[in-house]
């Protein structure tokens, strides 16, 4: 199994997709956060450290989130594809192993793409003076690596089974749902019948990712952390992982 | 005791000169009997050639031999220790790893130990005449280049079963020639071969017994005593029926 996840890694990192998104959201998140500044937010404009690190935080997270489906979309559909299952199965490796191997592989290549934003991360404290949240700032990155790993979970399990077009959108629905929560929470409060329940349903099945992303935030500033959405995604990943050990193409 | 490749098959114990058993296999597609009711068996030490014209199954019987496949009905049996090799009919790599780290990936999933490892991949790339391509990414292979890539890795692990889908197929006459005598020289060292191939030459100079599908139905099955007399060429031809099947020795 160490052998198709090292594969699968090495696969992501080499892609040339991978690099290309990472360096410009890299790009965009220095010059939005580190320059002079004319974001203005309801009007009012927008500096001071600690009105920037949600908005280097949510750059950090939706590009990040982007490259966690990105990265994982593809690679289960193309071991189908070119017929690499074929290899591999006949070594007595079992269906779940390989699934699982490969969903893990992904979800590696999204955490060290968090990494590597971990490096903006510490310029954009570094460039508001403040060296000394350069720790602080590694915990808010494995924090906010947890939507990523999620995302990638999540991509790759709908990618066994779907096609990689299906599996991209679901990608994308599933964070934008994610980011939205709290606002799809409102509107479920709203509904009745049997749209309200669901929306329950598919609210307890998507992680609040804004919540999350809220809690690496709180990190770098200093506020107090809930762990509730922490635990609650990762119980989801989990959840979504687990999946791996019974799905499976039928024809390989 | 045996390897249970599908649900179907029961414990019933392989004869000790048998490697593999195939009782009344069937597999379907829909309304499609792509194999129906192949039984044959193969014996340690042979090669046994698979003919057929195309879209006769014998891709499909290899799939469900390997486990690949669910068969719709029959079952397939062999010992569960019996180490296996796999040369597929179109070598599919991952395209980013060089030669050297495709051997290296496959060993790893057979659980090689690192010094094996190392020594059989460096062998089997000189034995396919790939040594000097080993540091270049796979994407860049030749079709030939792939075929032999193909074959080295079946050969990890020393397998005592070798399933050979077209192993010829992509190579010009000297690398035909060269797998030709590669796997007669297995043959020599005793491995048990089951080669598929559409190409009734290669069959005839390296099968002890060659057995014809049609139909996903076994046509005839001949041996080297048959085939002292009339040529494979008219016996298949007798067999399949001649004309449109494109099964012509190339």
């Amino acid at each position: 199994m160490l052998a198709l996840i090292h594969n699968t890694f090495r696969e992501r990192i080499r892609g040339k997709t991978f690099h290309v998104v990472a360096f410009i959201g890299m790009a965009i998140m220095l010059l939005v956060t580190t320059g002079d500044s004319n974001l203005m937010i309801n009007g009012r404009k927008v500096s001071g450290f600690e009105q920037m690190v949600p908005v280097a935080l949510s750059i950090t997270g939706f590009v990040s989130g982007l490259l966690a489906v990105m990265v994982s979309l593809r690679t289960i559909p193309d071991e189908f594809e070119r017929k690499t299952t074929h290899l591999v199965l006949v070594r007595g490796i079992k269906p779940w192993q390989y699934m699982f191997s490969l969903t893990v592989g992904n979800m590696l290549a999204s955490l060290f793409c968090m990494l590597s934003f971990y490096v903006s991360l510490v310029v954009f404290c570094v460039a508001y003076g403040r060296p000394g949240l350069i720790l602080p700032t590694f915990l808010c990155i494995i924090v906010m690596s947890i939507n990523s790993l999620f995302l990638s979970a999540a991509v790759s399990v709908v990618s066994i089974r779907a096609p990689v077009y299906v599996a991209g959108v679901a990608g994308i629905l599933v964070y934008a749902a994610g980011i939205l929560h709290g606002v799809l929470d409102t509107l479920a409060d709203t509904a009745q019948g049997v749209g309200a329940a669901a929306a329950r349903i598919l609210l307890f099945l998507i992680p609040d990712l804004s919540a999350v992303q809220q809690q690496a935030s709180n990190i770098l500033t200093g506020a107090p952390v809930d762990p509730g959405p922490v635990l609650a995604t990762l119980l989801l990943l989990y959840l979504v992982l687990s999946l791996t050990f019974v799905l499976f193409r039928k024809e390989v | 005791m045996f390897k249970a490749f599908t649900s179907m098959i029961k414990s019933v114990e392989v004869k000790a000169l048998k490697i593999l058993e195939c009782c009344g296999l069937v597999k379907t597609y829909g309304r499609t009997k792509a194999v129906d009711g192949l039984s044959f068996s193969v014996e340690k030490g042979e090669v046994l050639g698979f003919l057929g014209p195309n879209g006769a199954g014998k891709t499909t019987t290899i799939k469900m031999i390997l486990g690949l496949t669910r068969p719709s009905g029959g079952k397939v049996l062999i010992d569960r220790n019996t180490k296996t090799g796999y040369s597929p009919e179109t070598p599919y790599f991952h395209p980013f790893l060089t030669g050297h780290e495709v051997m290296r990936f496959y060993s790893r999933l057979q659980k090689l130990d690192r010094q094996t490892a190392g020594r059989q991949i460096a062998e089997l790339l000189e034995l396919v005449g790939l040594s000097g391509a080993a540091g270049i990414r796979v994407r860049n292979y030749s079709k030939g280049m792939l075929q032999r890539l193909a074959f080295a890795q079946a050969l990890l692990g020393d397998p005592e079963l070798l399933v050979l889908d077209e192993p010829t197929s992509g190579l010009d006459a000297v690398g035909r020639i060269e797998m030709l005598g590669l796997i007669g020289r297995l043959k020599r060292e005793g491995k048990t071969i089951i080669m598929n191939s559409h190409i009734l030459g290669d069959v005839e100079k390296v099968a002890d017994r060659i057995l014809i599908i049609v139909n996903g139905k076994p046509a005839g099955m001949a041996d080297r005593s048959d085939l002292a007399g009339a040529g494979l060429e008219e016996m298949f031809v007798k067999t399949v029926g001649g004309a449109g099947h494109a099964c012509a020795d190339t």
